[in-house]
């Protein structure tokens, strides 16, 4: 995962302000029962990293991604050029990104959805229905699932 | 408090009004993918990055009791 052990790209010391610069944008959104005259600010490109983090880990844990995840995926990995050297050509990224600039997401949506649908199909076939699924409900609850799903 | 102490809620919602029933992985699913409409719409970033964050902080929950780390704040979080 693009994001797993963070402590490998970030500084010891810078550590505990990256973990404050995460939190501090979304917890500020959310109340206002402190401090109704502050004003929150939004690091540019947070929001894109935390998509791409939870999009991750939503694959990894499932299995089965969207065709949604896979376009938002696609996209931001494309356009904050955080593909391999590889990956640009398989994806040929800079004539995607010439073809599809930053404002036209929807020319992007309308020409990829139907490879991420497809793509997303293929993922859901790789995996028996339910069964990985089933597996996790096993281990985190398992005496609640004992004898199920056998 | 600890878990046993919660007391009984005094009010429940009328059994027999339909319910939406959704489990946690769904509804991470759900916010990710309007996320994914917004983004490409254009729409809020404020409302694009409260979407991302309650999935986030779903996800993490079941990163820390099922998988190995992985989300980035766990990894912080247990250093």
């Amino acid at each position: 995962m693009l994001f797993d052990h963070a402590e490998q790209y970030i500084e010891p010391e810078l550590l505990e302000d990256f973990r404050s610069l995460i939190k501090t944008p979304s917890t500020g959104f959310r109340h206002g029962a402190k401090d109704l005259d502050a004003v929150v600010e939004l690091p540019s490109k947070l929001t894109e990293t935390l998509m791409l983090s939870a999009i991750e880990k939503y694959v990894e844990i499932t299995k089965r991604p969207t065709p949604k995840m896979l376009l938002l995926r696609t996209w931001i990995m494309i356009h904050h050029h955080l593909l391999t050297p590889e990956g640009e050509q398989v994806l040929d990224a800079p004539a995607v990104r010439e073809r599809f600039p930053a404002y036209d997401r929807d020319g992007f949506r309308k020409a990829f959805y139907p490879t991420c649908e497809k793509a997303a199909r293929q993922y859901a076939a790789a995996t028996a229905h339910g069964d990985h699924l089933r597996e996790i409900w096993q281990q985190l609850f398992p005496k609640q699932t004992a004898g199920k799903g056998q | 408090m600890g878990k046993g102490s919660r007391k009984k809620p005094k009010f429940s919602f009328n059994p027999t009004v339909a319910k939406l029933k959704v489990t946690k992985l769904q509804i991470a699913q759900r916010e990710i993918d309007t996320c994914a409409d917004l983004y490409f719409s254009f729409g809020d970033l404020v409302s694009m990055h409260l979407l991302i964050s309650a999935a986030h902080e779903i996800l993490m929950v079941f990163d820390k009791r099922f998988l190995k780390p992985g989300c980035f704040s766990i990894t912080l979080n247990s250093t």
